[in-house]
């Protein structure tokens, strides 16, 4: 008898709060209202109140149309967002760059039919092409992204290495290997400092240095592939020489990105790769930390400093634009919502709204009303790394995934995931040499590619 | 000499078993003492393991800075809903896969079996599709509930329990005249308890836990469960690791708690199932 009153009251308990809590449908808009779904990131520190302010004085002005945004997690943003696109069903606006992956779909919005002449005017010139996949307009970028590497200017400084001429120079692959010798020393308290320390588990590193022996990408624009080339093998060798003459530590291989930070931080490695500006805010921001107590260690004086190229090449720059990329869904809400959807997209990227990460994560802006809505305000970053900046971005190559169709797409995909990866981490560990690693890059692309 | 390899034996076991603990407890310690290290403007996951300076600035940022309790809120609605529902239709599968003969039982059963053999990401998309697009259940309570009201795992596990439970007892039940339904609530109910908590614990562990479910199907701040919450301290370029710390040593309390109190059930569920009855 207990038993049955126990499992009724647990049963009727459930039937209510189910009753009560379940929300029922979002989309509970009125008739008139187009709900336009936006899923974005927190781009930087404030974008989360930056982008609520933006969509208030966008329904201000437009009340027939509801914005409804999410912010998702870098983590675990992508793969919920790959459910959707899957499924059928993406949000209408996803912060991101544009993907022939995408445009497979058949779900990725061809913006070229609502693009003004105010809008592309209102583009710098060559941003608008950092988000077009074979020719047409997928995606509004918001900013001009780059890579590169983050040094610890004291550091420079005391191994007399000439950072500046650097920054506006560039430097060879023979160039930074004397430099970086240089920062090579052991400390007095038996820590050894090393020229330049990555991790083994982001691709970029052999990505950067490998566009920078004149391979833009594991493919070309006509998606062949070219890690098969000798400039490859000479990339390999580079970076093996490296952890063999002392510039990287022998433990790379087991180096993750947290640790890698951690040399970076406690003055162990002048040169830290996967640089960005953004690191002039951050060091500031531990450089506070510092101050106020809550953090030990060294105040780091950030100085961003250009992927060296191979000698006897040019310097070529990771670059690209990321922004707002438009969806349809499978069931499509009609022509209407499509253009709500890309005013929406150009009022998040355009001004003020979308200017705010480009001056925040330091970075080139894209659009000339960004550089307007800023004239005359302080913005955050050091201006000599500002113009690094600015001349490194003059330097770059747009990834070939913008030329490229979903299926080299996937199998470039399937490339890094099968052979860059884990043959990076044979690299830095020493357990297969460069030749033999080029030689199993040729026969998967082989592969994968043919 | 006999007894001395047996304390030799003995002795390394003991040795073993210690070094196995310490290995799992690891962990544990390491998120609980996170939790009182202020890592966040660090972002190196510095995190040693005693602190120089103990630090409650994790909890603050975890609690003031987000709708922790909210969140906390809704896994233990979602956790405990899921529990009762999962507690009361597998024992009500189990029983009759069990107890009661009807035409095609084992054929069902086995189809059921077959439906545990297909990966989760196989049927992800069409489950999105279900949930979201047709039932339009995103952001909801019920997004996050009716899909996993009973796994087959469950009904599995108590099929096999109820299995071990005599039959002789149902039969004396309808000799008396007993309903089916009597026979259920009065004779099996009682006692299957052991087997039922255990499928409680286990289950509301699960729900507690799981992650991927609830961060595709909820949008709203508000709506996260606390896994999903948590998640929301890694950004771009850097970790907040005390404050995920911090919010998976609170998230992780009620599993404590959990443990302590039924640790008697949780080893009978190491050998549920496995006795032939």
């Amino acid at each position: 008898m207990k038993w049955n009153k126990v499992m009724a009251i647990l049963l009727a308990a459930m039937l209510v709060v189910l009753s009560a809590c379940s929300s029922g449908s979002k989309d509970g808009a009125s008739d008139n209202v187009d709900v336009i779904k936006v899923w974005t990131y927190p781009v930087h520190g404030n974008y989360k109140d930056d982008i609520a302010k933006s969509v208030a004085e966008f329904h201000a002005k437009h009340p027939n149309i509801r914005i409804e945004y999410e912010l998702l997690t870098w983590a675990e943003g992508p793969k919920k967002f790959d459910v959707a696109l899957n499924a059928g069903s993406p949000p209408d606006i996803y912060y991101h760059g544009v993907s022939g992956q995408y445009v497979d779909t058949g779900l990725a919005l061809n913006l070229d039919p609502y693009m003004t002449d105010e809008i592309v005017s209102d583009y710098l010139p060559g941003v608008l092409d950092k988000a077009k996949i074979q020719g047409k307009q997928y995606g509004l970028p918001m900013y001009q992204y780059q890579w590169a590497w983050s040094a610890n200017q004291r550091i420079l400084e005391e191994a007399g290495i000439d950072w500046r001429k650097i920054q506006k120079e560039g430097w060879t692959w023979s160039e930074f290997k004397t430099e970086a010798k240089k920062m090579v020393k052991d400390l007095p308290d038996g820590i050894k400092q090393y020229g330049i320390v990555t991790d083994a588990t982001t691709t970029d590193f052999i990505e950067m240095l490998a566009r920078s022996s004149g391979l833009v990408d594991v493919v070309d624009r006509d998606g062949k592939f070219i890690w098969n080339d000798e400039r490859m093998l000479d990339t390999l060798k580079f970076i093996r020489s490296l952890v063999d003459e002392g510039i990287m530590p022998k433990e790379t291989a087991a180096i993750d990105p947290a640790k890698r930070v951690e040399y970076f931080y406690n003055g162990k490695t002048g040169i830290a790769s996967k640089g960005l500006p953004y690191y002039d805010v951050m060091l500031e921001t531990r450089a506070k930390d510092i101050d106020a107590g809550k953090v030990k260690g060294e105040k780091i004086e950030h100085v961003y400093l250009p992927i060296p190229y191979k000698d006897g090449g040019k310097w070529q720059a990771t670059v690209g634009g990321e922004g707002y990329v438009g969806f349809r869904q499978k069931d499509d809400k009609g022509e209407q919502h499509a253009k709500n959807t890309f005013l929406v997209m150009d009022w998040l990227t355009k001004g003020v709204h979308g200017g705010n990460s480009a001056s925040e994560l330091c970075v080139p802006f894209a659009r000339q009303s960004q550089i307007d809505a800023f004239k005359g305000k302080d913005s955050r970053g050091k201006p000599h790394n500002k113009i690094a900046a600015e001349i490194n971005q003059s330097h770059g190559v747009p990834s070939s995934d913008l030329y490229v169709d979903a299926k080299v797409s996937a199998s470039k995909k399937k490339f890094i995931e099968q052979a860059q990866k884990p043959m990076q981490q044979a690299l830095f560990s020493g357990s297969r040499t460069p030749e033999q690693i080029f030689e199993e890059f040729k026969n998967k692309g082989e592969q994968l590619f043919r | 000499m006999q007894s001395k390899g047996k304390i030799a034996v003995l002795g390394v076991s003991i040795t073993m078993l210690v070094m196995w603990g310490i290995i799992t407890i690891i962990p544990l310690y390491w998120m609980i003492i996170g939790s009182f290290q202020d890592s966040y403007a660090d972002a190196s996951m510095k995190i040693s393991m005693w602190p120089e300076v103990w630090s409650f600035e994790p909890f603050s940022r975890f609690f003031d800075k987000t709708m922790a309790w909210r969140w906390l809120l809704n896994s233990l609605i979602v956790s405990s809903i899921l529990t009762v529902t999962n507690v009361f239709f597998a024992s009500l599968a189990g029983y009759a896969f069990a107890k009661l003969h009807f035409p095609g039982r084992n054929t069902i059963f086995w189809i059921l079996l077959m439906t545990m053999m297909i990966p989760t990401q196989v049927t992800l998309i069409p489950l999105y599709i279900l949930v979201i697009d047709v039932f339009n259940l995103k952001d909801s309570y019920m997004g996050l509930i009716l899909p996993s009201i009973v796994s087959v795992g469950n009904i599995f596990l108590m099929k096999q329990y109820m299995s071990t439970l005599p039959t002789s007892l149902i039969h004396a039940a309808r000799i008396d005249a007993c309903s089916e339904f009597g026979i259920f609530y009065k004779i099996i109910l009682p006692m299957a308890k052991p087997g039922l908590s255990v499928l409680a614990i286990f289950s509301f562990v699960f729900h507690w836990n799981d992650f991927f479910w609830p961060l595709l199907v909820t949008e709203s701040e508000a709506m996260r469960t606390i896994q999903v919450g948590l998640a929301g301290f890694k950004f771009a370029d850097t970790t907040d690791f005390g404050a995920i710390m911090a919010g998976a040593t609170v998230a992780s309390l009620p599993m404590i708690i959990l443990f302590f109190a039924l640790q008697r059930y949780f080893l009978q569920g190491i050998t549920i199932g496995a006795v032939k009855g």
